[in-house]
Order: C-alpha cells, then structure tokens, then sequence
C-alpha cells in the first residue's frame, strides 16, 4: 500500500477542528452512532431501503441516470461483552428490472463502543456519506455506495461530533490497482449558535506490489456553520475547500483548486426542510464529489476552469410509524447557465428482532 | 420522464403520522398456467407456453398504515431439465381504508386492468413480477390503478425500459361504469446515449353490468382507443392511429361466460398490447392500415373459498381474414402461514405478534 503524507493527518485534521454541542436537526444528514444491542443480548437486524433517484441533467459534469430499487440489510448483532459487539449477515441490492443481477455483499463487523465513542472494523454502514457535503461526497453514492468496507471511527456526544473513515474499495492483484477513499467529517461549536465545520476526503490508487498507476486526489477544508430559528430552525453553513489532484492521466487542469460551499436549510417544522446551495469553484476536483461541482466533465477531456453550480430544494421527511421513515426531495439545479432537474425518495423500514436474550444484562 | 416519475409519486408526499405495530404472515401461492396461442402470423407467432410459478415472500406489518413484503418469485416452463428464474420480492406498502401506496415488487394482478390492446394478456405469464411504484385507491363507486414498472436499466447497449400508466373507473350508477386508462412504454436512457423512443396509448370508454334472466351476469364494455409514436418511432405507419373496441359477456345459468370481443382499428400499435389488435406486422414490411379483430370464448371460474382458483378459457379468434383457436388454463394455490416473531422497538419493548 502506498500512503501519501496528507493520509497520516486525516486523522489529525479532522480531530483538531472537532468538539462540543452543536444544535442540530437529526434528520440534517448529522453524524449518527450505529445502534448496538442490549449488554448480553443477540438481536436480528434488518432494514429494507426502497430508493429511486433521478436527475435530468444535460451538462457533461454528471451523468443524467435513474436509480429506481430496493436494498435490504440483515444482520446478527451480537453483544460479546460489555462493549464489544460482532455483526454478522449479508446486504442485498436488487435495482428495479426484469433481469438484472441480484448484487448480495457480507456484512461482518466487530464493534466497539463506550458512551459515545464507536470504532467499527470491518464493514461500514455509513449514515449521509459519513456526513460530507456533496463537492466532497456525491450524494448519489447514499444508494449506489450504501455499505463500504474498512474501518470508521465515530464520536457524537457534547464535546465532539466526529465521523472518520477509511473504505477499501478494491485489492491489488496483477490486474486491479488498490483503491481505496478515506476522510471524514467534523463539527466543533465555538461560540453561541456557530459551529467549526471540517471536511477531508482523500481517494487513492496505487499499489506498489504491481507496477501501475499511482495517483490521489484530495479535497478539504473548513467552514463555519450558524444555528438560527428564521421561519423556523435554520442554519447556514459556508465552506472553504480546496481540492489536489496528482497523477491523473490526461488531466487538462491544474493540480490545485479551490471552491466556495454555502448553503442555508430552513426547516419550518420537523418534516420540511427548503434548501439552496451555491458553489463557486476554480479548478475543483474531487474524485467521489457530485460531478456538478467538479471542473473536469464525466468524459475526462471536457474541463471548465471557473464553475458556478446552484441548487433551490424542498425536502420532506416523515417517521410513518415503528420506525419506518419516507425520505422526499426534490430539486431545482442551475450547472453554470443551464437549468437541470433531480428528484429522490427513500423509505427505510426497519425490523430488528431479539433473538437470545436469556444473557442480557443491565447496562 | 421526470414527469412521469413525479406524477406518479405525488400521493407519497402526504404520509401522515402514526404508531401501531403487527404481524407476520408467510404468503405462498403455486401457479400453474398452460396456455396455447394458435395464431402463426403476420401479427403474433404461435406459441404454447406450459409451466409454474411459486411466490413465497414475508409480510410484516408495521403498524396499522404500513407493512414491507421480503422473498423470491420463481417461475419455470415444463421440461425434463426444468430451469427456474427467480427474482426477488421486496415491497414497502403503506395503506388506509382506501389508499394502497407502493415501492419494490408491485401488485400487477390481471395486467393492472388493461383491455388486451394495451397489454397483452401474455404478460400475466411472461412477465408476471413488476418493479417500481405503484398507487392504488379503492372506495365505493371508484377504483384506480397507476403505476410505473422498471423493466431494463440502462447499460453499455441497452436502453432503459419502463411503461407506466393506470386505469381508473367511476361508478356513475350500479349497472354503468365510466373508465380511462392510459399505457405508455418508454425505451432510452442519456448515459450511453442511445435512441429514445416513446409509444403512448390513452383510452376512454364505459361499462355496462347486471343480471339478466337467463344470461345471468352480464356485461358489456365500450371503449374508444388512440396510439402514438411521436417521440421516436416503433412502426412504420403514421405516428397517430385510432381503434374501437367492444366486449360483450354473459354468463348463462351462471355455468360459464360466453364473451364476445369486436375490434375496429386504423394504424393503431401499442408496443405492449396483443399483436393481434396492432396494425404493424412482425415483419417490419408487414403493415395493414385498417384492421379488424374478433374474439368469441368461453370462460370458467372456480374458486374454493380462497382455498384455489381454476380459471380456464377457450377462444376462437379472427384477425382480418384469418382464424384461429387459443386457450388458457391457470390453477392457483394460496397457503399462509402466521409466523410467530417478536420485534424490538425502539424502547426496548417488544411486540408480541
């Protein structure tokens, strides 16, 4: 494996910009813990995901597709000790069509947890792409992406809201070259109703074992976020991010870029949100980021400098009951001149099971 | 598209909130179907088609409004080394008195009500799972159906496929019904840029219904029917085309149902419709403007108090000059089982079902 030098301050860098209690709507896209279960106890996890997406973009900065399907999780998770938990199962992926192939992935984990710490080793279950925004992490990757493999690292409690991760995504063999993407997210509130906001998101191929490429792309930076009750509960959060592209074949850009995130979300009650972005990037790149935001086209040849992107959006979310949520959002896109539309809608339907509970104990 | 999808899915933007929970049943139902198509062109090859389907999937409700359905279908034709496709059953469904809402597998029984020149009744054995969402209302004096059903993601030389489209009926009074139904079949996809091609087809029509001494139940069915390929092209006749359709059923002693279809068309195609109302041949050179179809059969429903049901029908057919005999015969075996699982909740309680 071949590590650059910004890989060993992922970390680091997150950390530092991380602590406190920011006032926060849960259903935001926040930094979540995985649930665990009961001291003693083994419980039977499962939840259904029924998913469509669809965009209608004509820009060559992100493929215009559907997504239209059902995913489904099930998993033992066993409480081994005081706080140690192991899940085991499997994550079906079954896109909606006639013939298409039933994608069925594993799911092993060892777990552990102490109040509101949480280290997760083996495969992840990432919550709104480990809480970054969407020039760092598209937001398509929720269903194309919905479980990685690796290890995370989460904290969410008064003093940190932290999720950090690393997601193997391919081994090296004498065909394939190691991929893999890692970085994280942070909120550290600072003073009264604003909060430190850092994002880092690094991908990387290499692999020194076989000869081949070797290149990384890395984008970050920090913002600052404002909590408000304007027509409702607000926030406005505004990030600067930098992005370094190296050893990309053919890149017609430069290795250095820059951009301006903002965006404001006001929720009037507890099941709408009314959001609108803005971005304003200068040679912007980052590998796993919404296309939108990007400087270089889908194509790898078509490249625009100097970009601007907006969004305008109305999101709907509801808890049906038991659990089950129908998640609805629907968007206006303005790609440099252009005008594109995009939609999604998700319900998730949890179903978890006490299977033995004859050890359980007390927390 | 976009508007397709949109329309389609407004009603789950209203979902209300509540807390309840329920049950676990095992679904299970064993089909199995022969069914012979006698006509051998221009407009449909014959075909004899011979085989089971076997549906197991979990229902679980979730509470008084909602519940999600998890298993596989399978299906396979008769033969020594008989295969079986299987595909996966996965459903969220949230439901009231009078609404059915629904994501995953859908509920696609009797092709959605279509009449035959919209969608072929071959469907029901050729295709009978269907993914994507779906709405449903059912009260007293009006029942609708609307639906979008993925068939084809869009890959390196493939287009996306998808139809969508409904039917809705209003009872204006206990013997007449008002309906419209709508089919529109959608092949494209921008990723790999492949040709887009739309094929719509609206139709409007009434229903007569009653007892009538001697003939028992019946009925009579009149609809005026359009097509068109304006957005691309599957025929090579015109975009529009028009057809009218006539269906006239009794059911003498109530022994079985003698019915009667009569079809009147100029340039009509529905890419998923029976051929045999089309005016485009197999043959992409084969086209007949004007095209007349009649159908006379017999029809015997037996159903044992949700323990099975025997459907067999018989039909003589004629397009234009030609005639043919055709048949079909379905068994269908229902058997559930309560499952006996308790769910956790959120608070540590759990429910007993």
């Amino acid at each position: 494996m071949r590590i650059n030098k910004s890989w060993f301050f992922v970390f680091c860098v997150i950390g530092m910009t991380t602590r406190v209690h920011a006032k926060s709507i849960d259903w935001m896209g926040q930094t979540a813990l995985a649930p665990t279960a009961v001291q003693g106890a083994v419980e039977w996890k499962n939840q259904f995901t029924f998913y469509g997406d669809n965009n209608e973009f004509f820009e060559p900065f992100r493929v215009r597709e559907t997504l239209l399907g059902q995913q489904f999780n099930s998993f033992l998770d066993a409480s081994i000790k005081q706080n140690v938990d192991l899940w085991a199962g499997a994550f079906v992926d079954h896109q909606s069509a006639q013939a298409v192939t039933t994608n069925i992935q594993p799911i092993f984990s060892f777990v552990y947890h102490e109040g509101g710490s949480q280290f997760i080793f083996g495969t992840l279950l990432p919550v709104y792409r480990h809480g970054l925004i969407e020039p760092m992490e598209s937001t398509a990757l929720e269903i194309t992406r919905p479980i990685e493999y690796g290890m995370e690292f989460i904290q969410k409690d008064n003093f940190i809201n932290l999720d950090s991760f690393l997601d193997w995504q391919q081994v090296l063999t004498d065909v394939n070259r190691e991929i893999f993407d890692y970085g994280g997210s942070s909120r550290l509130p600072i003073w009264g109703d604003f909060t430190l906001l850092g994002q880092l998101h690094g991908y990387h191929v290499g692999g020194e074992q076989y000869d081949g490429i070797v290149r990384n792309n890395l984008a970050g930076g920090i913002g600052l976020g404002l909590d408000g009750n304007f027509l409702g509960s607000s926030t406005l959060e505004v990030f600067g991010l930098g992005s370094k592209d190296t050893n990309r074949p053919n890149y017609p850009g430069p290795a250095y870029g820059c951009g301006l995130y903002t965006k404001v979300l006001i929720c009037p009650d507890h099941q709408w949100q009314f959001f609108g972005i803005s971005w304003i990037g200068q040679d912007f790149i980052s590998e796993e980021g919404d296309g939108n935001y990007n400087s270089l086209g889908t194509d790898g040849i078509t490249y625009e400098p100097s970009r601007t992107y907006e969004e305008l959006g109305v999101r709907r979310f509801v808890e049906i009951e038991n659990g089950v949520t129908f998640d609805f959002e629907l968007r206006s896109n303005w790609i440099d001149a252009s005008w594109g539309n995009s939609f999604r809608f998700m319900a998730f339907v949890p179903f978890d099971v006490t299977v033995d509970n004859k050890n359980s104990k007390t927390n | 598209m976009f508007l397709a999808l949109f329309i389609v899915f407004i009603p789950f933007l209203f979902f209300p909130s509540s807390i309840f929970a329920g049950d676990v049943v095992l679904e299970n139902t064993l089909t199995l179907f022969g069914d012979v198509e006698g006509f051998n062109g221009p407009y449909r090859q014959s075909l004899t088609l011979l085989g089971q389907e076997f549906e197991s999937f979990f229902e679980i409700s979730k509470g008084n409004h909602t519940l999600f359905e998890a298993g596989f279908f399978a299906d396979g034709q008769e033969q020594q080394n008989i295969q079986f496709n299987v595909n996966p059953v996965l459903s969220f469904k949230y439901y009231t008195d009078t609404t059915k809402l629904i994501l995953g597998t859908l509920e696609n029984e009797n092709r959605h009500g279509y009449l035959e020149p919209l969608e072929d009744p071959l469907l029901e054995f050729t295709r009978p799972i269907e993914y994507g969402f779906q709405w449903k209302e059912r009260a007293d004096g009006f029942q609708s159906d609307w639906f979008l059903d993925w068939q084809d993601i869009n890959i390196v030389n493939q287009p996306e496929i998808f139809d969508y489209g409904g039917v809705t009926r209003a009872d204006v009074d206990e013997h007449f019904d008002l309906e419209i139904q709508f089919h529109a079949h959608h092949e494209g996809g921008r990723i790999f840029f492949v040709h887009v091609i739309n094929n719509y087809v609206p139709a409007v029509g009434f229903r007569l219904h009653g007892s009538l001494p001697v003939l028992g139940e019946s009925s009579l069915a009149v609809f005026g029917v359009l097509s068109c390929d304006f957005e691309g092209q599957y025929i090579t006749g015109p975009d529009w085309g028009n057809g009218f359709y006539a269906r006239a059923g009794v059911t003498p002693w109530g022994l079985f149902e003698l019915y009667g279809i009569m079809w009147n068309a100029q340039n009509f195609f529905s890419q998923e419709g029976d051929p045999n109302y089309s005016s485009q041949g197999l043959d992409p050179n084969y086209y007949q403007a004007n095209r007349m179809y009649e159908e006379l059969g017999f029809k015997k429903e037996i159903t044992g108090d949700k323990d099975f049901l025997f459907d067999a029908e018989i039909k003589s057919e004629w397009a234009d000059a030609a005639w043919a005999l055709s048949g079909k015969m379905v068994a269908t075996v229902p058997f559930n089982l309560d499952i006996s699982i308790q769910e956790k909740k959120k608070d540590g309680i759990e429910n007993a079902n």
